[in-house]
């Protein structure tokens, strides 16, 4: 079933067009990422498909609905965690919690809660004192109050410490072993890889690759990507034969060797020309 | 739910500054400054004084010209004119009493002939008769700490607290959310309109240990429509405003506050706080104040349609 159905989808502000004409569709039960560099138009995607953002144009249906005209039975059935980490600075997380399920009408325990995103002791702490980490904790904690069929997380792990990113991945492969469909925008290669189903991947507004993680990488065509320090420039070689370049490098007196299979970040730099970060 | 709002909105310590603690202090220094001012009221003028300061005075007073010097101190004793002016060997002569009205009348008058300074001519000021009790400062400014109140809580905050939640990124999540029982924008009007209570609260305390006998009907009816005047007034501009809202805030409400009749005498008639200000002298308009409820409201429908619209 297709929880999400995205067809030529377009987006101009003013003077910028944030998404030119992409489509997709998200299964249910499925992780899909959306992996591009920062004004990729992730951000622009998500916020069309919560309904919080008009399109220009193009066809867009999220559980069955436009998202412009979400009714509050979908609503209830959605849960974001924006990129922005905007919330009330002056509550604390267990009266944040308790907001959000008040308003989703959730039957979730917030004291379990608390305790499984590890925020037991900081339940009384005001929200603006929170660490970065514990911030995003906490709103990943707002869509678990209640029981999303659909869940957005835009960038949920940006400018966290490995130790955080791991607690929220932790988090999510929860989710998708409970079954919940996830939206996940990222700009860590590591992250798509180790989370998706689907990855796909956007540059510019447009969708460069899209598909399961090795499927993607297949389609790329690369075959094997060979680094090394040569005179103390790192340098970077796509090839179909790694021991003849291996040898040749070598000879030219490179250090540091490795030979590896090809990873997202080569898949977007093949297309794009680029790095991700 | 409003609690929600209205505990993190009162837990921020300089809201609560500027909540509790600036309305009172402000108007307890105000008050302690200007000792006397004045309201509307009926002065005399003689029949001598040249036609043009009549005609300066007559668009902002209540005043007539009388020719019989004798007539005006009478009526001035009698309190059928609030004070008189008459042109003296060289010099003009303010007489009035120290009825309340008539001392605050003085004191329009007089600061109205220094600041048009009218022919180089001295002001002499003679009290012809002292009975009654004057008007405290205290009781002169209730009213302007109350429209100050109502200003800074209702509409600066409005506007205030919309465009910073706007600015944070809070406005995208009220969107999403499966609202209940109130929308977003009636638990944003609550909670100022609860803080505003608290802050009236503090402000009615400070005036009451100052000794000012404060009218509650009269303060309920302008807490009232001022919230509802000022509120949706503000939050609409905040919709619209963003990262100006500070300086848009700014530059609406001191305006306001110093053309409201409060301070001082001058009370502009094109503006919705010299409405509260009536409404607490005990004169209900409800003509106007139905006026300004439309208007306020349609300043909040532009402002969300202008939101909804805007990327
Ligand atoms: N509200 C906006 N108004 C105008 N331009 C915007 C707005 N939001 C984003 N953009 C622009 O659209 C492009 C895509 O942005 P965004 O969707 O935030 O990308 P990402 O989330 O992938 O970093 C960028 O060039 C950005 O500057
Ligand atoms: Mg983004």
């Amino acid at each position: 079933m297709k929880v999400i159905q995205v067809s030529n989808l377009w987006k101009k502000y003013k003077e910028v067009e944030a998404v030119k004409g992409i489509s997709f569709d998200v299964e249910k039960g499925t992780v899909f990422s959306l992996l591009g560099p920062n004004g990729a138009g992730k951000t622009t995607t998500v916020e069309i498909l919560i309904g919080v953002r008009k399109r220009t144009s193009g066809e867009v249906k999220v559980l069955g609905e436009d998202p412009e005209r979400f009714s509050k039975e979908t609503k209830k059935k959605l849960a974001v965690v924006f990129q922005e980490t905007a919330i009330f600075e002056n509550l604390t997380p267990y009266e944040i919690l308790k907001f959000f399920k008040k308003t989703y009408e959730g039957d979730s325990n917030i004291e379990e809660i608390l305790k499984y995103l590890d925020l037991w002791n900081q339940r009384k702490t005001l929200a603006k004192h929170l660490s970065g980490g514990q911030r995003r904790k906490l709103l990943i904690g707002t869509i678990l109050v209640h029981d999303p069929e659909l869940i957005f997380l835009d960038e949920p792990t940006t400018s966290l410490d490995p130790a955080s990113r791991r607690n929220i991945w932790r988090v999510i492969q929860d989710l998708k072993a409970k079954g919940k469909t996830i939206f996940l925008t990222t700009h860590y290669m590591e992250e798509a890889q180790e989370l998706s189903d689907v990855v796909c991947i956007m540059n510019e507004g447009k969708i460069v690759t899209m598909g399961r993680v090795e499927e993607v990488i297949e389609k790329s065509g690369l075959k094997t990507i060979v680094t090394a320090k040569l005179n103390d420039e790192e340098i970077r070689i796509e090839t179909t034969e790694p021991d003849k370049v291996t040898a040749e490098l070598l000879k030219k007196g490179a250090e540091e060797i490795d030979i590896r299979k090809p990873n997202l970040e080569d898949v977007f730099l093949h297309y794009t020309g680029r790095k991700l970060k | 739910m409003i609690t929600f709002f209205l505990d993190n909105y009162l837990r921020n310590k300089s809201m609560l500054f500027w909540i509790i603690v600036f309305p009172s202090l402000f108007y307890f220094t105000f008050s302690t400054i200007f000792y006397k001012l004045g309201e509307d009221f009926k002065p005399e003028l003689e029949a001598d004084i040249p036609k043009i300061f009549f005609n300066v005075l007559k668009d902002h007073f209540d005043i007539v010209q009388i020719r019989d010097e004798n007539k005006i101190i009478q009526d001035v004793k009698n309190g059928t004119a609030d004070c008189g002016i008459v042109l003296k060997s060289g010099e003009f002569v303010v007489y009035y009493t120290s009825r309340t009205t008539s001392s605050i009348a003085k004191d329009m008058l007089e600061s109205f002939f220094s600041a048009f300074g009218f022919g180089g001519k001295e002001i002499k000021v003679e009290i012809i008769e002292a009975k009654g009790k004057r008007l405290s400062s205290y009781e002169y400014y209730f009213p302007a700490g109350v429209l100050m109140v109502i200003l800074g809580v209702g509409f600066f905050g409005g506007i205030y607290t919309e465009a910073w939640f706007k600015e944070i990124g809070l406005d995208k999540l009220f969107k999403i959310l499966p609202q209940r029982k109130l929308p977003i924008d009636l638990m944003m009007f609550l909670s100022h309109f609860f803080a505003m209570l608290i802050s009236l609260f503090a402000l009615v305390t400070v005036s009451t240990i100052m000794g000012v006998n404060v009218n509650y009907k009269n303060l309920t009816f302008s807490a009232l429509f001022g919230a509802i005047i000022f509120i949706p007034f503000g939050i609409g501009i905040g919709k619209v405003s963003g990262k100006h809202s500070e300086l848009v805030a700014n530059l609406l409400y001191f305006p306001m506050l110093f053309l409201s009749g409060a301070f001082f005498g001058v009370s502009f008639k094109y503006n919705p706080a010299t409405t509260i200000v009536k409404i607490l002298r005990g004169k209900m308009e409800f003509s106007q104040i139905a006026l300004w409820v439309v208007i306020s409201f349609a300043i909040y429908i532009a402002g969300s349609a202008w939101y909804a619209k805007a990327e």
